[in-house]
């Protein structure tokens, strides 16, 4: 449904930030995107979503293709209309609107005012606890409460596609745990297809099916999870177990460099 | 005493005029983001369309008024397609800068155009006719002033908070970027601020205009009456104008009753003065937004 081939993106015109990067999203498809910082894996969503041309970026290779359509050049307007929402990084919201408000604007392209009210019904059912929090000034919610409302915002689109950025960041292992397992049934229950971009290894492969890493802007490793879970290179690199299963220490690997500090 | 009651009344009906022209700046702050430093040059741009209108080509001076509100709304576009749009994604302070330099250039494209001869309108926009109670008489122009004001205020404030498009400008001026990603069309939001901003200016300028005459002066109102209301009145609030509008109106009048004899001239700095001593108390105005920021 969602595919990329050989992407190439340059942010003003100086900044080559993907070098190659390829993946599919099929449809109803659960799948994540691994890597360390910089990597490139948000600047990959954007690209999907669009929004590239306010930071200064480009497409400057390959395709992006949509159900069959490229949408590489399109605009964020009419890339969301087509189905495909993103919940940028760091619980973007509107801060200075209310809860409700923030999610009558997620629900903006729909038509009549009665599919808003359904939708929202909807959203309410799946996060019970933004019926509390309606009226409240979003700029005012807890860390939990505002990732929340981002992903119900993207919900009230009838999305085709949620790409979900660093839906963990911040937030205590309890809450993530939370926040995952409704993602999941979203995913099942209304058939939208996911892209998690996670630095949450663990939880993100707990919950996807596929899983795709990437490195200095280029895809590197890609595999089911079941796999990736149990690929050497990703434990060591991403979940710090060494071949035995055991923690790697850090005092193993540098000891020349430490040093007896008692003397004077 | 009846000199009191005298000042304030016609400082209520002046200071919705005030207000009227804050409201005109509310609207493009509120859906762009941009505190349009030129508000005062698009209402001496409606002032004159409308004399021009009444006087030179002798249309009914209501028709004038639309005239004037629709060929500022067509400037407003233009500003906005001309200076704004190229600007798309920089900082608010360069184009705060951008609308300052508007500032000069209009103006001196409306003294070229129009020299410095004063126009005065024919007759009043709505005809309600003078009232009178005892002493006291509220003219027919500065009920007009006020009365559509109050529509003003009513309908924008109504507009903004509960209608979609109203959110969604609202949404705009806050993350340009998270609009779009949602669906909002950012060039139509944009483009439709600026004319309905550009209209409320020069409607407001139109009864500016008719408090006296249209002269160039009036641009300098939108420096030093305009913008003090708007920031003490708060900047995204239509009430909070009208109200701050409603305060200088009604202080300047009584200052000009009581103290013109012993500080002549100091009706033009009793806004500044107001806003200065409101913003010690109340930084973002009276009505303002209080600006959200996680620690």
């Amino acid at each position: 449904m969602l595919l990329l081939q050989n992407l190439e993106v340059v942010y003003s015109d100086v900044i080559w930030v993907l070098r190659g990067v390829s993946m599919e999203v099929p449809e109803r498809g659960m799948v994540c995107l691994l890597g360390s910082n910089g990597a490139g894996k948000s600047t990959t969503l954007k690209a999907v979503s669009g929004v590239l041309r306010i930071e200064l970026g480009k497409v400057t290779g390959g395709h992006i293709e949509f159900e069959g359509r490229r949408i590489d050049g399109m605009k964020a307007q009419d890339i969301a209309e087509a189905g495909i929402i993103q919940c940028f990084e760091g619980r973007r919201l509107f801060e200075h609107l209310t809860t409700e408000e923030n999610l009558k604007m997620g629900g903006y392209p729909l038509p009549t005012k009665a599919e808003t009210r359904k939708r929202l019904d909807m959203v309410y059912t799946y996060f019970p606890k933004l019926t509390e929090l309606k009226h409240r000034i979003s700029g005012y919610l807890s860390g939990g409460e505002q990732q929340m409302l981002v992903i119900g915002r993207a919900l009230m689109a009838k999305p085709k596609v949620m790409l979900l950025d660093e839906p963990s960041l911040g937030l205590s292992p309890m809450l993530v745990s939370q926040i995952f397992k409704i993602v999941k049934n979203i995913n099942q229950e209304e058939g939208i297809g996911i892209l998690l971009v996670e630095q949450n290894t663990r939880a993100a492969l707990a919950i996807t099916t596929y899983g795709y890493v990437m490195e200095n802007g280029r895809t590197v490793l890609e595999g089911s999870s079941e796999k990736l879970k149990d690929n050497e290179d990703v434990r060591e690199f991403y979940l710090g177990l060494t071949r035995v299963g055991e923690r790697k220490s850090f005092r193993d690997a540098k000891h020349y460099k430490r040093r007896k500090r008692w003397l004077a | 005493m009846d000199v009191l009651i005298q000042a304030i009344l016609d400082g209520i009906c002046v200071g919705a005029i005030y207000g009227l022209g804050a409201m005109g700046l509310v609207v493009i702050q509120k859906s762009s983001g941009v505190f349009n430093m030129a508000q005062g040059m698009l209402m001496m741009f409606g002032a004159y369309i409308a004399a021009m209108g009444a006087l030179s080509i002798g249309m009914p001076l209501w028709l004038s008024v639309v005239t004037a509100m629709l060929l500022s709304a067509l400037l407003g576009l233009t500003i906005n397609f001309i200076v704004m749009r190229p600007l798309a994604g920089e900082s608010v302070f360069t184009q705060l800068m951008a609308t300052i330099g508007l500032l000069s250039a209009l103006y001196g494209i409306i003294m070229a155009i129009w020299g410095t001869y004063p126009y005065v309108y024919p007759n009043e926009i709505i005809p309600t006719g003078n009232i009178e109670i005892g002493d006291i008489m509220v003219s027919a122009t500065y009920l007009n002033g006020f009365l559509l004001a109050v529509a003003a205020c009513i309908g924008l404030s109504l507009f903004y908070q509960y209608s979609k498009e109203g959110i969604a400008m609202r949404g705009t001026s806050e993350d340009e970027e998270l609009a779009g990603s949602v669906g909002i069309r950012v060039t139509k939001v944009l483009r439709l601020s600026w004319i309905l901003g550009s209209a409320c200016a020069a409607l407001a300028g139109v009864l500016f205009g008719s408090l006296g005459s249209v002269n160039y002066m009036l641009g300098e109102i939108g420096l030093t009456a305009i913008i003090p209301v708007v920031v003490f009145g708060g900047l995204e609030s239509f009430v909070g104008a009208l109200m701050a509008g409603l305060i200088v109106g009604v202080v300047t009048m009584i200052a000009g009753a009581y103290l013109e004899v012993a500080l002549p001239g100091i009706m033009p700095v009793v806004p500044l003065v107001i806003m200065l001593i409101v913003l010690i108390f109340k930084p973002y105005g009276l009505f303002g937004e209080e600006r959200i920021e996680r620690i």
